[in-house]
């Protein structure tokens, strides 16, 4: 047999080595590589099968990040369009404590910035939450020092903050908000829905350093901002009104004050000031409470407007009757007296109320029928909410007539024995300023939507409340109040304007003795003066309310001047003209040219007598109705109501 | 082999001289001798540099591709960074405006500047005369933009002046 070599070619085989085994090894070999591809073709297929949904939500959990665009709270600017609340994006300081590294120390570090002591900032950073707030909505400067330290596991986020650039301009009315941005108080709260935007969404996938990845997943869905609102509040009425209230109170000695200014034809809110002490304040502040719609009080000679109207509409008097009015009545067991002594006189009905008289007030509220006295305070917005829907607004105190005890019909007529707040009574005034039509208050003048459309709020609800012949006789003798030499508010008078106004004078009801006068037999006093300007055509009404003065108490002494100072500087900032037919006054006293004992009737404080009284309290109180009086000597009757014998009448 | 083979076709196209007859011999069995095209030879070292190339080409152009996607993204993620941060400046100055413009920070600043509150603040108000007289006097022109209902400046002030009285607020 011939053997063909070749070159290269082996001799002989390998030792050991025989043709079968190769094969063998090579068939296993291929079995192996068979059997694994088998098993990564079986896998694959698992995963693109079976556990493609399980996997695929793991992918997507490291890949896909999404993050809440939130909505930012809608501005609320006043009527002339400067802001008043206004939210900017502030810096929350947060951690991961899973990754932080050493709670202890970056806790020390933290600490310096934030000024929170380092127990409390170890025990958030060694939490078991995946997140915990450090601080929220820190200042740039604090943040920026902060995100420069790059601690593990410390981070910041954006969050909207709410800011009053004003500082505490119209506190009370324009309320607060959580530091989750939600409305707790005032405007803020009230149109929290309006205000609160719709938050979006920004889907994207990220790589591990935090950068988009082109071309993947993205969906975003734009956070929709909430709407601006548009209050009726002038920003430069509203800092004057409140300049205005601290300086009275601080001249008056008063513990608070309250200061309404409206456009009476659309019942436009202009300024609410509310004023108050706080504890430790050196000087007054303006408050976080709305008083002007919480706080209620006996309005006093302020409310016989609603009794002279009455009586006109009904009939009962016309402003050419003359009236026999004595210095004093009983009404059931109580005797009431007007301020001042007088013999038995003739007075039409602008006399009783340019003088103001108690007596003449409760003779027309008889003759005019208590049932129908009722009715009208009850329209004039007495005893009800305005409508306005700001928080913890009072209705006031008005019983039902089923429950006017023996001396309230001779007490509510005159504005005792019914409580009501500022903006109630002024809402009275605003009617007989409109010719007789209610107009209820509004402090919304439209919403801004986030494509910037203005949108008008509704003009205010309106109802007749007495003829428009009324009203004009009525405003007459409101400008007489001002402008006569008897009247109790010449005081209030502006100078080329013809006001038309009432003083009031109300004794405080005080809760510890159930009376009006407290422990120590001393009286207190809300003194008040309502009115409006240009008496012939109004378009400007102010109340102006002084919580117990002590230096000076009557309405003509203390608030008829801050009428004044208020309405004058509206009058010019609103360009309202002077009267045609206004004679120009002598310049017009403020506090410190009428002082205490310039008025001949002006009894000091110690002659006051002090009363048993139905006291009318809040409706959240209990009624200390028919208590005894605790005995002062001076009172005549068996229980002397304000404006009774040996006290000082409501003016 | 198949080279081997149209190396010897050529070669023996070749030694026939063109233009001689295509007899041949009786019971040769064989075809036609034929002058073939001489093929060059692809040579594979091309081929597959030419297929590396490409190859890297195309990957090179997806990286430059990929990169450039990379940098557009950033950039634009950058806008996006950008457009919050002024939007955020933005509203922090609308905050700063606003606090400015604050009655209390006029006042506190114009105290800074030396200026005083005053004690009493006197305004001018025409009498009842004055203001008749001004209104029949100072018509104001359709079309104005003045809607403040006051006499314009000027023609009305000679008019208003003598009637106007200072009143303390």
């Amino acid at each position: 047999m011939t053997t063909t070599q070749f070159p290269g070619q082996a001799h002989r085989p390998l030792p050991g080595w025989r043709p079968g085994r190769a094969r063998r090894r090579l068939v296993v070999m291929l079995a192996v590589c068979v059997l694994l591809l088998g098993v990564i073709v079986a896998k694959v297929a698992m995963l693109q099968t079976v556990d493609s949904s399980h996997y695929s939500s793991l992918s997507e959990a490291q890949r896909v990040r999404s993050v809440t665009l939130p909505g930012s709270r809608g501005i609320i600017f006043d009527r002339n369009g400067n802001e008043l609340a206004i939210s900017v994006p502030q810096t929350t300081i947060w951690a991961n404590p899973k990754a932080v590294v050493d709670p202890a120390g970056e806790a020390a570090v933290l600490a310096q910035f934030l000024g929170i002591d380092v127990k409390t900032l170890t025990e958030r950073l060694s939490s078991d939450k995946e997140f915990v707030y450090i601080e929220r909505q820190v200042d740039d400067a604090t943040a920026d020092a902060i995100v420069k330290q790059k601690l593990p596991g410390v981070y910041s986020l954006k969050e909207p903050k709410r800011f009053f650039p004003a500082g505490d301009l119209a506190k009370g009315v324009l309320g607060a908000t959580d530091t989750d941005g939600v409305g707790t108080a005032g405007v803020e709260q009230t149109y929290n829905d309006l205000l609160t935007g719709e938050p979006g969404e920004l889907v994207s996938e990220r790589d591990p350093n935090g950068r988009t990845i082109p071309d993947g997943l993205r969906e975003s869905k734009p956070a929709t901002p909430g709407d601006d609102v548009v209050l009726t509040i002038d920003r430069g009425i509203q800092f004057n009104a409140e300049q205005y209230c601290i300086e009275q109170t601080i001249a008056t000695k008063g513990k608070g004050c309250i200061v309404i200014v409206m456009d009476p034809r659309s019942g436009d809110i202009l300024a609410m000031a509310n004023v108050e002490w706080n504890k430790g304040d050196k000087t007054p502040q303006v408050s976080k409470a709305n008083l002007a719609l919480v706080s209620t009080f006996e309005p006093g000679s302020v409310n016989k407007v609603i009794t002279a109207s009455a009586a006109l509409e009904e009939g009962a008097s016309t402003s050419e009757t003359i009236w026999t009015v004595p210095d004093r009545k009983k009404v059931a067991d109580e005797e009431f007296t007007d301020h001042d002594p007088h013999p038995t006189a003739k007075w039409t009905l602008g006399d009783i109320m340019t003088r103001s008289s108690n007596i003449g007030t409760i003779m027309l509220a008889q003759a005019t029928g208590y049932e129908k006295l009722d009715s009208y305070l009850r329209n004039f917005g007495l005893g009800s909410n305005t409508g306005l829907n700001l928080p913890f607004e009072s209705a006031g105190r008005l019983r039902p007539l089923s429950q006017w005890q023996g001396s309230d019909k001779g007490s509510i007529p005159l504005g005792q024995g019914v409580s009501v707040t500022a903006l109630q009574m002024l809402g009275a005034y605003n009617t007989i300023a409109n010719g007789g039509t209610y107009v209820a208050p509004r402090l919304l003048k439209g919403t801004i939507d986030s494509k910037g459309k203005m949108t008008a709020s509704k003009p205010s609800a309106t109802r007749t409340v007495v003829s428009s012949k009324t009203a004009s006789q009525v405003t007459s003798m409101l400008a007489e109040v001002v402008s006569s030499k008897d009247g109790t508010g010449q005081a209030a008078a502006i100078a080329g304007y013809q006001v038309a106004g009432k003083t009031g004078t109300a004794r405080i009801p005080q809760q510890s003795t159930g009376s009006y006068v407290d422990e120590s037999g001393n009286a207190h006093y809300m003194s008040s003066f309502a009115g409006f300007v240009p008496a012939e055509n109004p378009q400007l009404s102010v109340i102006a309310v002084i919580d117990d003065p002590a230096n000076g108490f009557y309405a003509s002494q203390v608030a008829a001047p801050l009428f004044a100072k208020v309405a004058q500087y509206a009058l010019r900032q609103l360009h309202i003209p002077p009267s045609a037919n206004a004679v120009a006054p002598a310049p017009t006293a403020d506090v410190a040219a009428i002082k205490a004992g310039d008025r001949n009737d002006a009894p000091a404080p110690d002659t006051i007598a002090a009363a048993a009284v139905n006291v009318a309290t809040p409706a959240n109180q209990t009624s200390t109705a028919n208590q005894t009086s605790t005995g002062n000597t001076t009172s005549t009757g068996t229980g002397a109501r304000p404006g009774t014998t040996g006290s000082t009448a409501p003016r | 082999m198949s080279e081997t083979r149209l190396r010897l076709v050529a070669s023996q196209g070749a030694a026939a001289p063109k233009g001689a007859p295509a007899g041949k011999p009786a019971g040769d069995k064989r075809s036609d001798l034929r002058v073939v095209e001489h093929r060059r030879r692809r040579r594979p070292a091309v081929v597959a540099s030419t297929a590396v190339l490409s190859v890297f080409i195309t990957l090179f152009a997806v990286a430059v591709f990929q990169t450039m996607l990379m940098q557009g993204q950033q950039h634009l993620d950058n806008v996006n960074r950008q457009v919050s941060t002024a939007e955020a400046y933005y509203d922090r100055l609308k905050l700063e405006v606003a606090k400015q413009e604050a009655p209390a920070n006029v006042i506190t600043r114009a105290k800074a500047m030396g200026m005083i509150v005053p004690d009493k603040i006197t305004y001018l108000t025409p009498t009842g005369a004055a203001v008749m007289e001004a209104s029949t006097a100072t018509e104001t022109p359709v079309g104005s933009d003045d809607d403040s209902g006051l006499p314009a400046p000027g023609s009305s002030w000679t008019v208003t002046k003598p009637f106007v009285t200072g009143s303390d607020g």
